[in-house]
């Protein structure tokens, strides 16, 4: 089996962005002569991938910690609730897994240390806020200096945070893919039934949305095109509770 | 003619070598040496458990003294693989057990042993010396027993940094009652006492113990009275130093300390008060390695530490030690080959810098003969970079993790790419670097340019594009290792380079934009690559088009595994199959 792999990459690769609207189509144009896919013949990639459009809509994608495509929202939004810049929970820890890299057994001491410790162990101050300002400034900062090579294409998602009382994980969706309420607490239910042993049958799920002033919302109360630009948080209360099955990381 | 050399002759011969890497060579050769080498190596090194199966190896090599195996990727020490995903020892202990009796050392990193694996494996091999487990889990302190007990000849027993399931101090209890052939124990992992008096008696019917590292539960006393009994100590992981200070206690501990004429190495420190280290002072003269990573003290009191340790190649500390104690061991610590500075805490930010790049740039102007570096810090700038590399040619591991995601140079607000561009050109014979803070493509055109020698590569939050990727798989060449998370980029770069995979052990990307299609692709191409698609959600639920969770790519001969959890795909070969899932019976 000869791999013939010469596929050139554009040069236009090079003028991408945070976004990633990386187009395979083009990357498979002839480019200088050199067509040569990876099936050595005719196949080019979007052949081979199969675009389901009515699966779209099903898929809930998992929550982003990093949003890299795309995700800064021109809106002077408030940067404490931006959801491009990291999130560090006050209430749950840091959705950042592993990161910075240090080892678990240091992470262990550092509890046990606190735990154990009569000694004044030099808390630094920790600044939430502090933190997720400075995360934003630094990557606008930098894509202002950095310039031509980066450019912030129009928002085409909007990650929101999902909580679901009784799951340690916050979800995140990308409301964007929603056209209506139901659309979206169906496919939340879906999602999170998936992970546990629950008869979405059997329970009543109460869904609560949270909007840029900070109040608390029923599906319903404003018209979705309102709610999906300005939505933060939903919080999804279960009648019954499920066993939590499985907690993967 | 060619000349036959007999193989006696080429027998003896290659008993000089022992590098592995050699012996690989050697054994490309020709039949009769690839006969020949396996016949006679001793020492193997797997680094990568699924890369092949354990009968292939327990085959190939009947004389096998030594086995060496690797398991879960790199990023596993970070919480980036989900439990359950494998690296499991059954197999290999197994195969062993049943080909390769005589073996006598078994080393294990971040794999999943169970009490039955110990108990085979102190069952098995009469002869069994050697067992170092490194990020180890899934056993208990029974199965410490169990190879304490049986093992007569155990001469090293070291748990680094394992997860274990203490049942209690017990274990210890079973070394045989006569005198034991310990060189080094290290059970500085395990978190619940053990009885002082049978540590006593272990280590006074033990005369060859060299190298001891307790755990935490072993009080300041304890430690001294183990160091009444030990003084040839070379290397010493003391307990928890955080007892009362009493005035008695102190001088107990100076003068065991002072006794302890040989000691090397010194690790453990945790809580260290401040006011002991005057205790420690009289073993400074003589120390290679300390590890200060658990030990909380501030910069003067290290500073009084370090500036005695005058023969120092190898520190680990904190933050705490500020740029001005980095200050001081570049005065100090002529010698030192290797350093490591750990964040103090996991949240520093702006307003919170115990440590800039100035503390990295004095240790690399000071210390002639530095060469591996691993330094967490909150932000870095491209000059201090440059210097770094214009006075460090000599680096051969170079990792810098800018705390701050995409913290570009915080004077100038560009990219730290020059900076990197001049550690991939400067340090020629770099082998390993970590790349962190804000960079674009450029920073990988240069390292893929001019890190000829760099085998292993890790990367996170960076790059604009696939370009990135495309660079470090096309201008790398002795890439063996790549780890990638939380980059936007994917597909292309990895179809197009897919042949390069091949010469890798493994490539490991989380959070990027690699499509399931690809993967499928890949997979199909490459039949002698295992392609593991690691995610929550089942691929068969989204258009192929969605990006993965985590991708673990590896170089295979022993094909799909067979052991893979719930949560990981392995690409069928068999395209008809489509996707595979090979449950655990």
């Amino acid at each position: 089996m000869e791999l013939d792999l010469g596929l050139s990459l554009s040069p236009h690769t090079n003028s991408s962005k945070l976004g990633f609207d990386f187009d395979l189509n083009k990357h498979c144009a002839i480019d200088g002569g050199t067509a040569s896919c990876l099936d050595n013949g005719n196949l080019c990639f979007e052949s081979t991938f199969q675009f389901n459009t009515e699966e779209d809509c099903c898929y809930v994608p998992k929550q982003r910690v990093f949003a890299l495509n795309g995700q800064p929202n021109e809106e002077d939004e408030d940067p404490l609730e931006s959801e491009s810049s990291i999130i560090y929970e006050e209430e749950e820890n840091s959705e950042v897994v592993g990161w910075p890299p240090v080892k678990t057994c240091m992470i262990k001491y550092r509890s046990y240390h606190q735990r154990h410790s009569h000694r004044n162990h030099h808390h630094y101050p920790y600044h939430h806020h502090g933190r997720r300002n400075t995360v934003m400034n630094n990557r606008m900062a930098a894509i202002e200096s950095v310039g031509s090579s980066s450019t912030i294409t129009s928002r085409s998602s909007m990650y929101v945070k999902v909580k679901m009382d009784g799951v340690a994980i916050t979800r995140k969706v990308d409301i964007k893919l929603f056209n209506s309420y139901e659309s979206l607490t169906d496919s939340l239910i879906a999602m999170f039934t998936q992970y546990e042993d629950c008869d979405r049958e059997d329970t009543n799920y109460a869904f609560t949305f949270q909007g840029k002033d900070g109040d608390w919302l029923l599906p319903g109360d404003v018209p979705w095109r309102i709610f999906a630009e300005s939505v933060n948080r939903i919080s999804i209360i279960r009648d019954r509770p499920c066993a939590y099955t499985r907690l993967l990381f | 003619m060619a000349l036959r050399l007999p193989s006696k002759v080429l027998e003896h011969i290659l008993s000089f070598i022992d590098s592995n890497e050699d012996r690989n060579s050697v054994s490309l050769v020709c039949k009769s040496w690839f006969e020949t080498e396996r016949k006679t190596r001793k020492r193997v090194f797997v680094g990568n458990c699924y890369a092949v199966s354990p009968a292939a190896v327990a085959r190939r090599f009947p004389e096998m003294r030594s086995l060496t195996l690797k398991g879960k990727p790199h990023f596993a020490d970070y919480n980036l693989v989900p439990d359950g995903w494998g690296g499991y020892a059954c197999p290999w202990v197994d195969a062993l057990a049943a080909k390769s009796p005589s073996l006598e050392e078994i080393r294990l990193k971040r794999m999943v042993v169970t009490d039955e694996c110990l108990e085979k494996i102190a069952a098995s091999f009469k002869d069994f010396k050697v067992l170092v487990l490194t990020s180890c889990e899934g056993f208990s302190t029974d199965g410490i027993a169990a190879i304490a007990s049986t093992c007569r000849n155990l001469r090293v027993l070291e748990l680094r940094e394992c997860i274990v399931e203490d049942l209690g101090g017990d274990w210890l209890s079973y070394f045989p009652k006569t005198s034991t052939s310990l060189v080094s124990l290290d059970f500085s992992c395990l978190d619940s006492e053990v009885k002082i008096s049978d540590l006593e008696r272990l280590v006074s019917r033990s005369p060859n113990l060299k190298s001891l590292k307790l755990n935490p539960a072993v009080t300041l006393d304890g430690l001294v009275s183990i160091l009444s009994r030990a003084p040839q100590l070379t290397e010493l992981g003391t307990g928890s130093f955080a007892a009362e200070l009493k005035p008695e206690a102190f001088s107990k501990l100076s003068k065991a300390f002072s006794n302890c004429k040989q000691l090397q190495s010194l690790s453990g420190l945790w809580d260290v008060l401040p006011e002991y280290l005057p205790a420690l002072y009289s073993v400074c003269p003589g120390l290679i390695s300390l590890n200060l990573s658990y030990a909380t003290v501030r910069m003067p009191d290290l500073v009084e530490l370090l500036r005695r340790c005058s023969k120092l190649q190898k520190l680990w500390v904190m933050d705490l030690i500020e740029d001005k104690g980095l200050e001081a061991v570049a005065t100090y610590c002529k010698e030192l080959r290797e350093l490591r500075v750990f964040p103090s805490e996991p949240d520093l930010d702006a307003t919170n810098i115990p440590v800039t790049e100035q503390g990295l740039v004095y240790v690399s102007k000071g210390c002639r003969k530095l060469e591996s570096v691993l330094y967490f810090c909150v932000q870095f700038t491209n000059a201090a970079l440059i210097t770094i590399a214009r006075k460090r040619p000599n680096l051969k591991c170079f990792r810098l993790c800018v705390i701050e995601p995409f913290a570009p140079d915080y004077k100038t607000n560009e990219p730290l790419d020059k900076g990197f561009k001049a550690i991939a050109e400067g340090c020629k014979d770099l082998r390993r670097l970590s790349v962190s803070g804000l960079l674009s493509d450029k920073a990988f055109k240069y390292i893929g340019k001019h890190a000829k020698k760099v085998r292993m590569l890790s990367i996170a939050f960076a790059g604009d594009s696939d370009l990135m990727l495309h660079h470090l798989l096309s201008g790398c060449e002795s890439l063996k290792k790549l780890e990638i998370r939380d980059c936007p980029f994917g597909d292309t770069a990895l179809l197009e380079n897919a042949a390069k995979l091949e010469t890798m052990r493994s490539l490991w990307m989380s959070s990027c934009f690699v499509s399931f299609g690809a993967c499928k692709l890949l997979s199909q191409k490459m039949p002698r690559l295992n392609v593991e698609v690691i995610d929550e959600h089942p691929p068969k639920t989204r258009p192929e088009s969605s990006p993965v969770e985590r991708i673990y790519i590896y170089r295979t001969v022993a094909g799909p595994r067979m052991d893979t959890p719930e949560f990981v795909w392995t690409l069928h070969k068999n395209p008809e199959i489509g996707v595979s899932r090979l449950a655990i019976k």
